[in-house]
């Protein structure tokens, strides 16, 4: 294989590429997010008492800050405004990480959507799981919906089973 | 000719719709829907084949993926795939199109006038395992190539690229029901009447299984309306139906694989995860055994039952049918309706009564009469004239997706049959794959399994127990028991005393069972031969191991689709744009696309300016594929000293350390620098990489080793955009650029802010100049590039890319781990030795250092190596050898580069015992050839490091 053959430029913001009846487009990353591991809990009281929490394909439509559980002990909190939150340790018992710009975030939309997910690796968009971290194409992504565009976060952190 | 084509009768043809083929070269005629095996029945056609071993001529024997015998090179031409060539094709499960030319395996020219049939008279010289025994005395090569040329069965044509393109979809279902015949539909229907979403899948066109050829009345109706029923609730509960869709394997975790046929498009393959599976695959029907039981002629009485109602085909004018059975009757009594003339031969004295029909009882066929095929059937010393013998010995349940999941068999004495042992296996089989024999069986147990209300009526009675038919060695003459690899009954005896009493022995030392029919006619016959000939019982023999695929699936299906660049895609960095912008070309590093050099011209030359200039002015680079995992908690600076070789817990805040993780084997792993933000908050900056090992390997730590209250990781490593900013100008180029970081020292780290952004500041060197690494948000970085080009601009420098790089660090003697370091390599090899010597406490690798192998005096050890001043570079990979004496490898050249700033060439090395063998001449040999080198220290440039802060 010739190494220096690829595509010309990664997807950008405003050229989606579409295959049949489906789009997929990325879409504008958020104001904030924040990766927080540790006690949940305690990050829930202290940083986000009112912010939904969502796992594999619940819906985020119209929300202005929600949370996206990754795992037991991970979430990523996601806020359309500005928040400041210190990064490090937090006495309380969590992590806090600057994740603003961490995840490239994908609309994958159209009839054919669920088709995309199932060869993707989803292989059932009405399973539940609380935690909306799956293997997508090989790379650890979080999937969530907006009614009923499909979005995903895509990430590359190899998740440990936990 | 024997075969033809009834008037009327075929459910699934198409009479309106003629297609045309071509068979070893003769053309013929079939209908639209017609599977290949069915057409060429039709024409009469007998000889399909030639066995593999002795070349005899071979018929169709089967229905299904039981066929041991027709198998075809399949050629046509498509409009979307355009010319096509299939090897091997199964003939009963290959559906016929126009203008296919299909041909026979293994015989040459045609399966009815093979050349190499005299190969049948030496069957005597050839017994089961001859080859282990007769091609000793020269090598296996010798024999290899005509061996080759005489068996096997399909050519492959190398022109022919298949295309790529099957699907490969992931699904889960409530319920999984495999195999849509009677006890399946049952099953699938009251599952969804229960509200259950349940899967339906089945290799056939239709659902029914079975009943396409047994036919049936349920609940008042003919079957096809039940059929229809069950499929209307299914989809009607959130179900669906697969059809043309063979499941081919069970793997772990209930992983289930599927292939699904396709004429039109591509084929498609499922992987299906299940809450709960039912398997309804049905039984198979056994052979009988009686010599040259493998003639053109000798068939399975279902399959002539199936070709007869599915596609009007008549297996033949005059036919007897051997039988132990009841189920044979239905047989007899369609062929005798569609015009044949029929004899059964009947081993049992209570044999039913049949009309129309000369019968035997209590008789046996005890040979197959014919040349080239059957004319006329041995029966107790009586010839009975006839071109067709259907045998029927029994049926064996079709367990293989059940054995594959693990579930073990039992021995059933009443049903002469291997039946599932009930919770062996979470899978839920039913109907005949069971041993629940008969419609009304079937139906009831599929519907019992989710409903306790009144099974599907039938009028059809469940048969009787069948009698046990087994190979009788007592019969003269070679009796078939694997048609496929050509396994007679005798070659079982010979293993058997040969030692070989094992089931799985047997079946290597004969190859029974290991052809491409997986065993499906043959498996059972081997069984009770060996268990005949070893005095023991069917269960005692035991049974072979089953294993996926359950039937031959296209390598391309499982492949799924061609991916090309998209097969493994790298990552990209977030400045790639403003890279090309600058004349950047790109290639992949370790995952990611990055600048190799910048400008026109050749690379070479391009990386050798690049490089002088960094020495001479100041150089920039982007650096953002550098790891940037996160190690955040009171107990972070812990897990670090566990997983590091140098220490960490005694770094202050606001520096940084270079360190190595090992692997338990003390092998490095990656080499990085660490950064000390604050008391809890650590920054591991991994190589590019191997962010995601060192992630992986400092979370399995931290989840074996710390609570979630104590420590936790963050890979934030895409989240920013790292610019490095190097050489002797390098400050002036921050400077000029507004940010402030004069009083940073060498291997200091600070989080500060511009233009109201974080900005992360560390001083850390991979050239050997003073260097700045700038971190900022990604979406910041533009901003910041374009700040710091516009102050390169004024300074003076360049944009360098990686080809430069690599060669700026190895004048400084840093080592690229993997490249520069092999998979002994220990810290102490680089010269590392200090935390091996003073750490007391505990870290990942630290018993390996100190084993014998560890401490050896001949490890190899990273080195540089000199060349004269006008000499081109060494070649990497090149092996250091003595310069006398006998020629050994002593290590190898790692890396290779002329040096702009020294003006001569450089390299690095693994060395055997190198440290002691400074200013020592060393052979580097390659391509035949050996160059003398002079052992040297690794760094070649600057050793002092005074220009870190100049």
């Amino acid at each position: 294989m010739d190494e220096r053959i690829w595509t010309d430029a990664p997807l950008t913001m405003g050229n989606p590429l579409t295959l049949g009846a489906t789009s997929i487009s990325m879409v504008q990353p958020p104001e904030t997010a924040y990766l927080i591991s540790g006690d949940l809990q305690a990050a829930q009281q202290l940083l986000h008492a009112n912010a939904p929490m969502l796992g594999l394909l619940n819906d985020c439509l119209g929300m202005k800050s929600y949370v996206i559980r990754i795992n037991r002990d991970s979430e990523l909190l996601v806020s359309h405004n500005l928040l400041d939150l210190q990064s490090g340790w937090h006495t309380e018992g969590f992590g806090l990480s600057d994740a603003t710009d961490l995840y490239a975030i994908f609309k994958i939309s159209g009839r054919e959507a669920e088709l995309v997910l199932a060869q993707g690796g989803i292989g059932d968009v009405s399973s539940r799981s609380a935690s909306a971290a799956v293997m997508f194409a090989n790379v650890t992504t979080l999937l969530v919906r907006n009614k009923t565009r499909a979005m995903r976060y895509g990430c590359r952190e190899p998740t440990l089973p936990i | 000719m024997s075969g033809w084509r009834h008037p009327t009768l075929g459910a699934s043809i198409d009479r309106e719709t003629t297609l045309t083929f071509t068979f070893d070269g003769q053309s013929m005629h079939g209908f639209a829907g017609d599977t290949l095996a069915s057409a060429v029945l039709a024409t009469g056609t007998r000889v399909l084949g030639r066995s593999i071993k002795y070349h005899r001529p071979r018929g169709l024997w089967g229905m299904g993926a039981d066929e041991p015998n027709a198998i075809f090179d399949v050629r046509y031409s498509d409009v979307r795939l355009g010319d096509v060539h299939l090897p091997n094709q199964r003939a009963t499960t290959t559906w016929l199109q126009e203008g296919m030319d299909v041909s026979s395996v293994n015989a040459n020219p045609t399966a009815r006038r093979d050349r190499l049939g005299w190969m049948d008279k030496l069957h005597q010289l050839l017994p089961a395992g001859f080859y282990y025994k007769t091609f000793m005395a020269l090598n296996w090569s010798r024999y290899e190539p005509f061996i080759r040329r005489m068996a096997g069965l399909g050519k492959v044509d190398q022109s022919y690229l298949p295309p790529a393109d099957a699907p490969q979809i992931n699904a889960s279902c409530d319920l999984l029901v495999i195999g849509a015949g009677p006890a399946g539909l049952a099953a699938a229907k009251a599952a969804a009447e229960v509200g259950r979403s349940v899967w339906l899948v089945d290799s056939g066109t239709e659902p029914g299984g079975s009943l396409h050829r047994r036919g049936g009345v349920i609940n008042g109706a003919s079957w096809q309306v039940y059929a229809n029923q069950c499929i209307k609730t299914i989809q009607q509960s959130g179900g669906r139906f697969l059809s043309n869709t063979t499941v081919w394997g069970v793997f772990d975790h209930k992983l289930f694989a599927a292939w699904t046929r396709n004429v039109q498009g591509p084929d498609r393959h499922l992987r299906i995860r299940a809450q709960e599976t039912v398997i309804a695959t049905g039984a198979i029907e056994r052979p009988m055994w009686f010599a040259n039981n493998d003639l053109p002629g000798v068939m399975s009485s279902e399959a002539a039952l199936h070709f007869l109602n599915c596609y009007g085909v008549v297996a033949g004018q005059r036919i007897v049918i051997a039988t132990a059975n009841d189920a044979s009757y239905a047989v007899a009594d369609a062929l005798v309706k569609a015009g044949s003339q029929v004899t059964v031969v009947d081993q049992r004295a209570d044999a039913p009564a049949i009309d129309g029909v000369t019968q035997y009882k209590d008789n046996l066929v005890t040979a197959a009469i014919g040349k080239n095929a059957v004319t006329a059937a041995a029966v107790n010393g009586r010839e009975i004239a006839c071109d067709t013998i259907l045998c029927s010995g029994g049926y064996t349940p079709t367990v293989h997706l059940w054995c594959q999941d693990g579930g073990k068999l039992d021995w059933n004495a009443s049903l002469d049959a291997l039946v599932p042992r009930a919770s062996t296996s979470e899978l839920k089989p039913v109907g005949a794959t069971a041993g629940q024999f008969g419609l009304a069986a079937a139906l009831s147990a599929g519907h019992d399994l989710f409903l306790h209300t009144a099974a599907p009526a039938t009028s059809v009675q469940n048969p009787r127990a069948q009698a046990p038919v087994r190979p009788n060695p007592e019969l003269p003459g070679r009796q078939w028991i694997d048609l496929q690899n050509d396994v007679t009954l005798k070659d079982v005896g010979l293993a058997a005393r040969e030692g070989y009493t094992s089931v799985e022995h047997l079946k290597r030392y004969t190859t029974l069972s290991m052809a491409t029919d997986q065993g499906r006619t043959s498996n059972f016959a081997g069984l009770a031969a060996m268990a005949a000939v070893t005095a023991r019982t069917i269960p005692k023999t035991g049974t072979t191991t089953y294993r996926p695929p359950f039937e031959p699936v296209p390598f391309s299906v499982i492949a799924g689709r061609r991916r090309g660049e998209l097969f493994n895609p790298p990552k990209r960095l977030q400045l790639e744009a403003v890279h090309k912008s600058m004349g950047a070309r790109f290639r992949e590093y370790g995952g990611w696309l990055r600048p190799a050099v910048y400008g026109t011209g050749p690379e070479h030359d391009l990386a050798q300016q690049q490089a002088l200039a960094a020495r001479t002015t100041a150089a920039i680079f982007d650096a953002s594929p550098l790891g940037k995992l996160e190690v955040i908690g009171p107990a972070a600076a812990q897990l670090l000293d566990f997983t590091g070789y140098m220490r960490m817990s005694t770094l202050a805040p606001g520096r940084a350390r270079y360190g190595f993780m090992l692997a338990e084997s003390g092998i490095l792993y990656d080499d990085g620098v660490v950064f000390r933000i604050s008391e809890n908050r650590f920054i591991v900056s991994a190589s590019s990489s191997h962010v995601d090992g060192v992630r992986f390997r400092l979370e399995d730590a931290r989840q074996d080793r710390f609570g979630r209250r104590q420590v936790v990781i963050h890979d934030v490593t895409q989240a920013l955009v790292t610019l490095t900013v190097t050489g002797p100008k390098a400050l002036e180029v921050m400077e000029h650029a507004g940010i402030d970081c004069l009083d940073l020292p060498h291997m200091g780290v600070v989080e500060t802010h511009l233009d109201n952004q974080l900005l992360r500041i560390a001083r850390i060197s991979f050239t050997g100049d003073r260097s700045y690494e700038l971190s900022v948000s990604a979406r910041h970085a533009e901003a910041l590039c374009t700040r710091l080009d516009q102050s390169l601009e004024t300074i003076g420098g360049q944009w360098i890319g990686l080809e430069s790089l690599m060669i700026l660090r190895a004048e400084q003697g840093y080592v690229l781990v993997g490249k520069d370091t092999d998979g002994n390599t220990m810290p102490h090899d680089l010269g590392w030795d200090g935390p091996m010597k003073k750490r007391e406490d505990e870290f990942l690798g630290k018993r390996a250092l100190f084993t014998p192998a560890g401490r050896s005096l001949t490890r190899r050890q990273l080195v540089g190596l000199k060349v004269p001043t006008d000499s081109p570079p060494l070649e990497t990979g090149s092996h250091l050898v003595p310069i006398t004496g006998a020629r050994r490898s002593l290590g190898f050249v790692t890396s290779s580069y002329h040096s702009p700033n020294l003006n001569r060439p450089i390299a690095l090395a693994m060395l055997e015992s190198g440290f002691t063998l400074m200013d020592q001449q060393i052979g580097c040999f390659n391509d035949g050839r050996i160059r003398k080198a002079t052992v040297t220290p690794a760094c070649a440039f600057d050793p002092s490091g005074s220009r870190l802060d100049g």
